[in-house]
């Protein structure tokens, strides 16, 4: 490099540098407020009754079947009840093989009230001791309100 | 067990999957602590993968394989006693420079710590109920039953046939520490995110030390100052860029920010066998955490290969080098390729998406652009500080044996096109589907992007100290 070039590298270095971590700690300011909002206030009670409903859910379901009880979703669920069906219990309940007579259909009701999640309650149909169908509704857990809980960001 | 208990466990656990083919591949740094449980991670997926396409148990499996990839390991530094990371001198270190990387180092941990705040709140993400967790449990299941789970229609995802790390390390998780629990899942796959943002400051600082020019004056420490401060600034950012999915469980921080690493260790980091090594190992990451990312991966493995066959030895170095870099693009893939021939051989669901009539791709680009340029800011000062850079600096880049900054752009590029496409040729309304993702789908150049911009940063500090007539410590040859 010639010493003519050199002062020009050096202002240039120096400009770039100054510039790259003024707007590096300004942008990382600016993060740290980010990651701060994610304890907010709302944002928290958001996350506890997303997680009440859930685990609400869970529960309800879990007094009516056990991991190893073959079921199969109702037929005629709604996509929103599939969905909640989804998130709260599919990752450990026994899907009965397609051809095969499940143990019980599991469903979502709207029904409002006490002993519901959020207005919500789970159903299975299935036949008691004598054959006869029935429809037994979940319990042990209940979050007061109406649903559905505050949509998570996607 | 508690979650807390159970995720520290969970990240030792996947520490120990990944530990030596770790330390063989990349050496005895810092970077491998920080990598084994990335690399654990990657062995959960294969493992899933072989779970599913043979059967067995997901945990059986991933011991199975990192005791191979221990063995390989091992057998590795027996046939080559010259590659072992014990042993070794090492040259003298400069105590000044040290101590300035020392407390970069410190305060990038202190940075990893401060971004997992939003741990405190209890937030789980949707998608990470209603797929990222919910595959994890299925991964545990018996065989039988797995294949039902991923196969029946009636629980209407397609999207259960997404690539499989994130949900499979916290399946490992779960079945080596019994707690089955999305929250789990959320922490874990946090803590493995912020282990990759530590890669990307660990990197960082070792560009600084490197441009740290041989002598005693204070003045020519200020690359490793600058990296000292750019490295933990830049985990912020990157934690930042990624709320609040990096910490409520979703797969794309993972990939984002593992790609993110691939450009800096193998495009822009001066190409040694250890960058390469790194960079190979996070591109299988992120391309086995999400359908972008593993498009993204393909590109950024076919950028690094390029980048490697432009400085090929000549004689017979020459052909052994090819078949390293082909035996190590081919295994690459294959490890990406694994889950999407799993779910192929077993009929199991996937997702089908029609195409977007050609007339409207004109509309949606535009309306892509219009909707991406919020959260990529940034490349417009990458782009400025790119071309002064390439201006007046890159003689002093290039003496550092870092890459053109050609190769970072590129890869950015191909990831945002990437994530364009998807979303110009793919057929649901384009504004909505912008409205609900581009937080997400920008992670990977906006990072990047401030990725471009760090590693001029620290350029220009070298040449602000070029008064010196000391060369930096680690001068190589341009690359």
């Amino acid at each position: 490099m010639s010493t003519g070039r050199r002062p020009v590298v050096v202002a240039v270095g120096a400009l770039v540098a100054a510039i790259g971590l003024g707007c590096l700690v300004v942008q990382a300011t600016r993060a740290n407020a980010t990651i701060s909002a994610q304890r907010s206030a709302r944002v928290t009670a958001d996350a506890r009754l997303d997680e009440a409903y859930y685990a609400c859910i869970d529960h309800q379901a879990r007094s009516l079947i056990t991991p190893k009880t073959p079921v199969a979703y109702r037929p005629g669920a709604s996509l929103g009840e599939a969905v909640v069906l989804n998130k709260a219990v599919a990752s450990w309940i026994t899907l009965s093989p397609p051809g095969t007579v499940p143990s019980g259909w599991l469903g979502l009701r709207h029904t409002g009230g006490p002993g519901s999640c959020l207005g919500d309650v789970v159903t299975l149909r299935s036949r008691d001791a004598a054959g006869t169908w029935t429809l037994r509704t979940g319990h042990g857990a209940s979050v007061p309100g109406q649903g559905p809980p505050p949509a998570p960001p996607l | 067990m508690s979650t807390p208990a159970a995720a520290a466990l969970g990240l030792v656990l996947l520490g120990a999957l990944g530990a030596l083919p770790v330390v063989a591949l990349v050496g005895l740094r810092w970077l491998s602590l920080v990598l084994a449980p990335v690399a654990g991670a990657v062995v959960t997926g294969l493992a899933a993968a072989a779970a599913l396409a043979v059967g067995g148990p997901l945990v059986a499996w991933a011991w199975v394989l990192a005791g191979l990839g221990a063995g390989l390991s091992v057998a590795w530094w027996l046939r080559r006693p010259d590659r072992r990371p014990w042993g070794r001198g090492r040259p003298p270190e400069d105590r000044a420079r040290m101590v300035v990387v020392a407390v970069g180092g410190l305060l990038t941990v202190v940075a990893a710590i401060l971004s997992l705040r939003g741990l405190s709140t209890p937030t789980i993400g949707f998608d990470t109920r209603a797929l990222w967790a919910l595959r994890s449990g299925w991964m545990l299941h018996d065989h039988s039953q797995m294949l039902l789970d991923f196969k029946v229609p009636e629980l209407l995802i397609g999207q259960s046939g997404y690539p499989p790390l994130v949900s499979a390390e916290a399946a490992f998780v779960w079945g080596m520490t019994g707690v089955h629990a999305a929250r789990l899942e959320v922490v874990v796959v946090a803590l493995v995110d912020v282990l990759c943002l530590v890669g990307l400051g660990v990197g960082i600082l070792a560009v600084g030390r490197r441009a740290v020019a041989s002598g005693t004056g204070l003045l020519r420490l200020l690359p490793a100052v600058a990296a000292a401060v750019a490295a933990p600034a830049m985990v912020l950012v990157g934690a930042g860029i990624t709320e609040p999915f990096l910490t409520n469980g979703y797969a794309d921080p993972m990939w984002s920010l593992c790609a993110a690493g691939a450009v800096l260790f193998g495009l822009l980091l001066p190409s040694t066998r250890s960058n390469q090594a790194v960079a190979l190992l996070l591109l299988t990451a992120a391309g086995m955490s999400k359908q972008e990312g593993m498009f993204t991966a393909l590109c950024l493995l076919a950028l690094i290969v390029a980048r490697q066959l432009g400085h090929l030895p000549s004689g017979r170095r020459r052909r052994s080098r090819l078949g390293v870099i082909a035996a190590a693009a081919a295994a690459s893939v294959a490890a990406m390729a694994a889950w999407p021939v799993a779910i192929a051989i077993t009929g199991s669901r996937q997702v089908s998406s029609p195409l977007s009539p050609t007339a409207t791709w004109g509309h949606r680009a535009h309306e892509v652009a219009r909707g991406f340029w919020p959260s990529l800011h940034v490349l417009a000062l990458a782009l400025a500080v790119s071309a002064f850079g390439a201006l007046v600096l890159r003689a002093r880049r290039r003496r550092l044996g870092l890459g053109n900054d050609v190769w970072a752009w590129a890869g950015l590029l191909a990831g945002l096109g990437v994530v364009s496409g998807v979303l110009v040729t793919g057929s649901a309304p384009v504004v909505p589907w912008i409205e609900g993702s581009v937080h997400r789908v920008t992670q990977f150049p906006a990072v990047t992007g401030w990725l471009i911009v760090v590693i001029w940063t620290v350029t220009g500090a070298a040449a602000a100290t070029s008064g010196s007539s000391a060369e930096p410590v680690g001068r190589r040859s341009a690359t």
